[in-house]
């Protein structure tokens, strides 16, 4: 890359680009990959500015105007098909399974801090099976527990890294197998939420 | 399975979502940061929560729209409220509501002149920024924290245009070499 364009590259991220060859830098960031990671190389650095400042503390009310301007979405909708083809049910039945998220009435604490259930009905692909959404708060950690039958999940937001070292995010199914043991832990971020499938429960060594 | 562990990205997938308590997080996060930032550049902590505000009302729309390949929400925020920032001050240049004074410029007073309880980042970078040769530091803040395009600081600082551009890529090629790779440091 050349200094000429090196120099442009700097004084787009900067905004100090004069106005007639914004059109210039801009075709040649829609042509040139290396051109598009200079700058996004250039912001990061020059966010380091901003992080050179010490925070400050918003007022509460702000925060409180903030949350009251979202518009309530339907939470999870994206997830609709996986719960269906997961649990073998209409989507009907699966949109009614993902409005109880936010639905803090339909869910318990359970034994472990941290950890909440909400028993739901399956269909026909999780016959047998007690079937529940899970929800652990960020970093919070699953018990050391074994599976004395299948258990098959779905995870539905945020993530868990499992003591095999393995990372499953959203979107993941994962299966454990009868007599298989471990513990997992929920990523930094929002709350993990999971669909589960159980089939001849855990022994969770420690717990009633 | 998506490509990003990054608590941020995360918490931003989860507000693609719908998920409110996933915006809060993020603004407990970022919020102190951003207002800082916007503070700095406006002169004004109350059109900085204004601005605050309306960048994560943005992020909040446009969460499906963040590639974690492209940065780090970190980054992906702060571009966005320097950005709307920036588009303020020149919509206060033009309308002349509000005079750009020396005195008014005197509440945003520079990085290196500010000694908090700096975090060990925060502390790493002052250090970092005071290693900038005086003149290279001065062109940058007067563009990231006053919008001022390379004529105005040319005026400013006194020196020729091909000057200030050369100051400016010297002193984001100083940063690069110090940090190396984006999204290592902390705050917005």
């Amino acid at each position: 890359m050349n200094d000429t364009l090196r120099i442009r590259l700097a004084e787009y991220a900067l905004g100090t680009l004069p106005a007639e060859l914004v059109g210039e830098v801009l075709a040649q960031l829609a042509s040139d990959p290396s051109a598009r990671q200079v700058l996004a190389e250039l912001e990061a650095d020059m966010c380091t500015l901003g992080g050179a400042l010490p925070p400050m503390t918003p007022r509460p009310a702000a925060r409180s105007r903030l949350l009251a301007s979202v518009e309530p979405v339907k939470r999870l909708l994206a997830m609709t098909d996986r719960v269906s083809d997961f649990l073998g049910v209409d989507r009907a039945h699966a949109r009614m399974i993902l409005d109880l998220v936010d639905d803090a009435a339909a869910w318990v604490s359970a034994p472990v801090d941290g950890i909440s259930l909400c028993d739901v009905d399956g269909g026909e692909a999780v016959v047998g099976a007690r079937v529940g959404l899970v929800r652990l708060r960020p970093e919070t950690t699953f018990p050391t527990h074994t599976h004395l039958g299948l258990e098959r999940t779905l995870v539905l937001q945020g993530g868990y890294v499992d003591s095999s070292g393995e990372t499953h995010l959203a979107g993941d199914v994962v299966h454990n197998p009868e007599g298989s043991r471990h513990t997992f832990t929920a990523l930094d971020g929002p709350d993990l939420l999971y669909l589960v499938a159980l089939w001849n429960g855990i022994d969770l060594a420690g717990l009633d | 399975m998506s490509a990003s562990t990054d608590p941020d990205a995360l918490l931003v997938a989860a507000m693609a979502a719908g998920d409110r308590v996933a915006l809060a997080r993020l603004y407990d996060a970022h919020a102190g940061p951003m207002l800082a930032l916007g503070a700095r550049m406006l002169g004004s902590e109350h059109e900085a929560e204004d601005l605050v505000h309306d960048v994560l009302i943005e992020a909040w729309r446009g969460a499906s729209t963040y590639d974690p390949i492209r940065g780090t929400v970190r980054t992906w925020l702060s571009m966005r409220l320097r950005s709307r920032a920036l588009d303020r001050l020149r919509i206060r240049a033009r309308s002349l509501l509000v005079e750009s004074t020396d005195e008014s410029r005197a509440q945003a007073t520079t990085v290196l002149d500010e000694d908090p309880a700096l975090s060990p980042d925060r502390h790493r970078l002052h250090r970092v920024l005071a290693t900038l040769p005086e003149a290279q530091r001065v062109v940058l803040e007067l563009g990231y924290f006053e919008g001022l395009s390379s004529s105005e600081i040319s005026e400013r600082v006194q020196v020729p245009i091909g000057t200030v551009k050369s100051r400016v890529a010297a002193a984001l090629s100083h940063l690069r070499a110090i940090f190396g790779s984006p999204g290592r440091m902390g705050g917005v």
